[in-house]
């Protein structure tokens, strides 16, 4: 009998310990989450004691925010949160950071618990309308905040088939070649000051040839990663500089575009250019550029800025995208704010638009752009931010948002596929050619998903 | 009366089955039947607002039974399962009968060529994407060098790709294998090998007229199992490669994966499933028909 | 003689060390690798150094992990999820384990083939159902959806099956004429016995909810519930650091091969005695 006793004794101890667990949702508070960094800086504990104070009265605001952030990004979206909380009694912030937000916001659809306010990756807008997961934004933001913001800002929060305004973003980002000044130098390339100075094709390709002679590889575009997931952002300006594009913008459709003449010229480009020996095919990291130092330029946004300028110093440089004969572009495309249907549910629409406003404050958007090294998106931050001023190493990414050459990634809600088949076939024309037949079969695929899925049939 | 429920084989069984079954109820009887339903749909992850759900017959059977991806994966997987199974039967064997010996430190040896068992694929996938690194300065590439031979493309490469998965798959699941047929082996009676060395076997001798015979058993349910775990091939994929280069890694449940999730086709994607379901099925029973039969006979 | 017999030896300790040195090298790449720092790792995969220490060891990484990274909380997750799973699944299945194939009544037989059918049930393919069920019970981002579909399993089931199958009839029918209840028979007679059986279930369940990618990213939304290897892959996907991502692996790696070498007697044993049953 005393055995009974003793496995109910373990029954009871097991069930308290599952009674336990299931006590721990995921719904983290601030404190909760904040608990876990070890680093705490002032900033960090000040916020938390924000957030910590104001806990009466008012309506509850759930703001998601990702969770693969840098150190500096993270404590200041927690201080700027904490500190719009505090100015605000009407409501409190609730921030719950996402480990896969986009997947999650998803999710979230199908398990009803949308945040009223969350952040979002700006190319997959089109998903996100499409899943009616935004609130248009139109009437909340005068149009003078309109024309401050950078064209290609208001271009990546419209919706394109409404032409509605369905999210704000704080800053855009930036991309160009980064070069390395020394290498460009030995073999007596020119540097072009702005991007209206850029390469044409033909001076691009000697200076490959000439690197590749001196023994550098020429150029890194990220091949190493073999799913090729950077490219539907990174290749699409050159795409563009050839007269291609990724989608016909009119029909929202494939076919047009990445099946043209121009588009699969640019994606046998690539092949090209590997099999010239100008790109490590073979690679197996992307840092022949800033680590080994093997490579002359790289193909990447402006989130290489700090390990740039820690490992080449005054030799990391930016030199704009080549002009392959249609053009100069550049990428745009960031993280991005909207407000969620549920927000209408739970009557905070207006508290949401409240909290965005404040974000695209002039000090916030500074504050942000120093945190995490993007292009504020506000022209009369951008014209003072030291960071970007004329003259300045990073100066050539205000240069070409301000100067509206920015391309966005079509807002089509098939964008998971697209992004994903893109990168994966340019990818594999990268390393084996046969640029004609792979593209036109992804065009077929894609069109034939977007009918699938009646994503384009109106309402 | 509570006595009497206790004391009462039907009631009592019923009663300790029911946690379990309502368990398995739940999280195995009814998603598998929803797949069923909604592969006759056009469900899709999140439905548009303009996109309401409706039933669309066989459409997506049509679709998956043609299509040239699910052919793909099919190729692939069964690829896969070529390279593995027999390798993850003969090699076991082999080390098996190594370590079948009465020398001091085998079970060092047995707890090191188990020890990769506990290891979980996504960490082992990435350390062996590290060793089999495209660059010729991989590890892999190096020791190849030394072989005199030019550095290979492994995983970036789509011939190679799947194999090179095959090895991760292998180098895991070597141990496991062995220890079951360890176990067969000691389990065969000492007798008869002593009286066949009193008849001067050789041991070569002793290995395919005695030791294979009585292992038939269990060749045959490690034959078994590691066809029907070779078919579900996924986590390398969705670690490492997510079907590429080129489709050539692409398999059948990570096609199920990649059209739910990637393309948000759910209707599509629980075809798929019931098709590798139903395979699966199949594969099992065909096994337990030939395989099986042996045993009877 | 002797001498022969001897060179055998010398020759089998031989193979057996080269094959050994292939099990045990990527786990020491891992683990030495862990403490380098990323460049350290790139300059050291193509020499032997790969497997020593070389350069500057540091906890630099861990601290990275643990800090910033919060990775003490990830592992505390999959630690509870997977201990939680073990002791409730464990008793569950041995349950119906013992019912099936101890007592007698009728639709065992129906009940015996419904779990031999469901064994074939591929989980993956129906992952995204099980997480819209799991949604309407309201569990997304909760720990219980982390455990309760782990409850039960066919496989665990059919292995306490054949377990109890073969146990000896006349224990029981002793232990009734005792007077002794059905679970109090289980309880306190069948289960001491079945050590074996639930060291083997309690170390593959460990094995596979620890490592277990898929089912969390499918429900769980923030990093309260997060669980190692989806932080693992959200670093291998983001970035070529290897750093992190070796030390991350070691984390994750390091406690369950403890584990294993303190009962990998039984464990072993376990499976091997499934083996021949199976």
């Amino acid at each position: 009998m005393k055995k009974i006793h003793k496995r109910a004794l373990c029954g009871l101890v097991s069930g308290i310990l599952v009674l336990g667990t299931a006590g721990c949702s995921g719904e983290s508070k601030t404190v909760e989450t904040k608990s876990q960094v070890q680093n705490q800086t002032a900033q960090n504990e000040e916020s938390q004691a924000l957030t910590q104070a104001v806990q009466e009265g008012g309506k509850d605001i759930t703001v998601w925010i990702p969770s693969n952030l840098v150190e500096t990004e993270r404590d200041y979206y927690y201080k700027m949160l904490g500190e719009i909380d505090e100015a605000h009694e009407e409501f409190q912030i609730k921030i719950s950071e996402q480990a896969d937000l986009s997947n999650q916001l998803l999710s979230a659809i199908i398990s009803d618990d949308l945040p009223d306010l969350t952040m979002s990756d700006g190319n997959r807008l089109g998903v996100f309308c499409h899943a009616g997961v935004f609130l248009p934004l139109d009437d909340y933001f005068s149009d003078d905040i309109k024309k401050d913001l950078l064209p290609s800002v208001i271009d990546e929060c419209t919706y394109a088939p409404e032409g509605k305004l369905y999210n704000i973003a704080q800053f855009d980002s930036g991309l160009a070649l980064w070069a390395n000044k020394s290498m460009l130098e030995e073999v007596g390339a020119r540097i072009p000051k702005s991007y209206k100075e850029a390469w044409d094709r033909a001076e691009f390709e000697e200076i490959c040839q000439k690197l590749k002679d001196k023994g550098y590889w020429a150029l890194d575009v990220g091949q190493s990663d073999t799913t090729g997931s950077k490219f539907y952002y990174t290749y699409l300006p050159v795409v563009k500089s050839f007269g291609g594009d990724w989608m016909d913008r009119t029909t929202m459709e494939a076919k047009g575009a990445l099946d043209s003449d121009a588009t699969i010229e640019a994606a046998e480009y690539l092949y090209w250019l590997g099999q010239q020996g100008y790109i490590d095919v073979m690679a197996d990291s992307d840092d022949g550029y800033y680590g080994k130092k093997n490579t002359c330029m790289l193909l990447y946004g402006h989130w290489m800025a700090p390990q740039v300028q820690e490992l080449l110093g005054e030799d990391g440089i930016l030199v704009p995208i080549p002009n392959f004969g249609h053009g100069v572009y550049t990428g745009s495309g960031s993280q991005t704010w909207g407000i969620t249907t549920k927000a209408e549910k739970n009557g905070t629409v207006e508290e949401c638009a409240v909290i965005l406003k404040e974000l695209l404050k002039p000090e916030y958007v500074q504050g942000m752009s120093d945190a995490n090294g993007s292009i504020p998106g506000l022209r009369s931050v951008l014209e003072k931010d030291p960071k970007y001023a004329e003259g300045g190493a990073l100066y050539l990414f205000r240069e070409q948002l301000e100067g509206g050459i920015a391309v966005n990634r079509p807002h089509t809600p098939a964008a998971v596929y697209v992004r994903a088949t893109i990168g994966q076939t340019l990818r594999d024309i990268l390393a084996y050619g046969n640029a004609k037949e792979a593209m036109e079969e992804i065009t077929a695929d894609i069109d034939q998903l977007i009918e699938d899925n009646n994503y384009n049939s109106k309402q | 009366m509570k006595k009497k429920l206790f004391y009462d084989q039907k009631t009592a069984a019923w009663l300790m089955c029911a946690p379990a079954m309502a368990t398995l109820l739940i999280f195995v009887v009814i998603p598998f039947f929803m797949s069923f339903v909604y592969s006759f749909t056009n469900k899709q992850f999140v439905m548009g607002v303009n996109n309401p759900l409706r039933f669309v017959g066989l459409e997506n059977y049509k679709r998956v039974l043609t299509s040239g991806d699910m052919i793909a994966a099919a190729k692939n997987t069964v690829k896969y399962t070529v390279y593995v199974v027999p390798a993850l039967t003969i090699l076991p064997l082999l080390l098996a009968l190594l370590l079948n010996n009465r020398l001091k430190g085998m079970t060092i040896y047995r707890v090191i060529c188990f020890s990769p068992q506990v290891i979980s694929m996504a960490v082992v996938s990435i350390v062996w994407a590290f060793i089999l690194g495209s660059s010729p300065n991989s590890m892999m590439n190096t020791i190849m060098g030394l072989l005199g031979i030019l550095p290979q493309g492994w995983l970036k490469d789509p011939s190679q790709s799947l194999f090179s998965i095959a090895v991760m798959s292998v180098w895991s699941a070597i141990g496991f294998n062995m220890i079951i047929y360890l176990s067969g082996i000691q389990f065969i009676s000492q007798d008869i090998y002593e009286a066949a060395q009193m008849d001067g076997c050789t041991p070569v001798q002793k290995f395919f007229y005695i030791t294979f015979p009585m292992l038939k058993n269990t060749v045959v349910f490690i034959v078994m199992t590691n066809i029907v775990s070779s078919l579900k091939l996924f986590t390398q994929v969705l670690v490492l490669t997510k079907g590429g280069p080129m489709k050539s890694t692409i398999s059948l449940v990570y096609l199920i994966y990649e059209t739910g999730f990637v393309k948000m086709q759910i209707g599509v994607s629980a075809a798929q499933s019931v098709v590798f379901f139903v395979v699966v099925m199949v594969v099992s029973m065909i096994q337990s028909k030939v395989l099986l039969k042996e045993e009877k006979a | 003689m002797k001498s022969k017999k001897r060179k055998i030896s010398m020759l089998l300790y031989l193979s057996l060390s080269l094959i050994a040195v292939l099990f045990i090298l990527p786990p020491i790449c891992l683990f030495v690798s862990s403490f380098k720092t990323s460049n350290q790792i790139s300059v050291d995969m193509s020499n032997i150094f790969a497997f020593l220490p070389h350069g500057r060891m540091s906890l630099e990484n861990y601290f990275y992990l643990f800090g910033k990274l919060n990775v003490g909380r990830f592992f505390l997750n999959s630690l509870v999820s997977s201990a939680a799973s073990i002791l409730l699944a464990v008793l569950f299945n041995a349950m119906m384990g013992f019912a099936l194939g101890m007592l007698k009544f009728r639709g065992k037989g129906f009940l015996i083939s419904l779990v031999l059918s469901l064994l074939i049930v591929p989980s993956e393919a129906v992952i995204v159902n099980k997480m819209i069920v799991v949604n309407a019970m309201g569990l997304i981002d909760h720990m219980l959806a982390l455990i309760l579909p782990f409850m039960a399993t066919p496989f665990y089931i059919f292995l306490f099956y054949q377990h109890f199958k073969d146990m000896p009839f006349d224990l029981m029918e002793a232990a009734v004429m005792d007077g002794c209840s059905y679970p109090q028979i289980f309880f306190k007679i069948m289960l001491p016995l079945s050590k074996p059986v639930i060291a083997t279930v309690s170390i593959l369940l460990f094995i596979k909810r620890w490592g277990d990618l898929a089912w969390p990213a499918m429900v769980t939304r923030s990093n309260a519930i997060k669980v190692l290897p989806l932080a693992l892959q959200s670093f291998y996907g983001d970035m070529n650091d290897w750093g992190p991502i070796f030390a991350m692996g070691t984390v994750m790696t390091v406690p369950v091969m403890i584990i294993f070498v303190l009962f990998q007697k039984q464990f072993i044993q376990s499976i091997a005695m499934s083996g021949i049953k199976g």
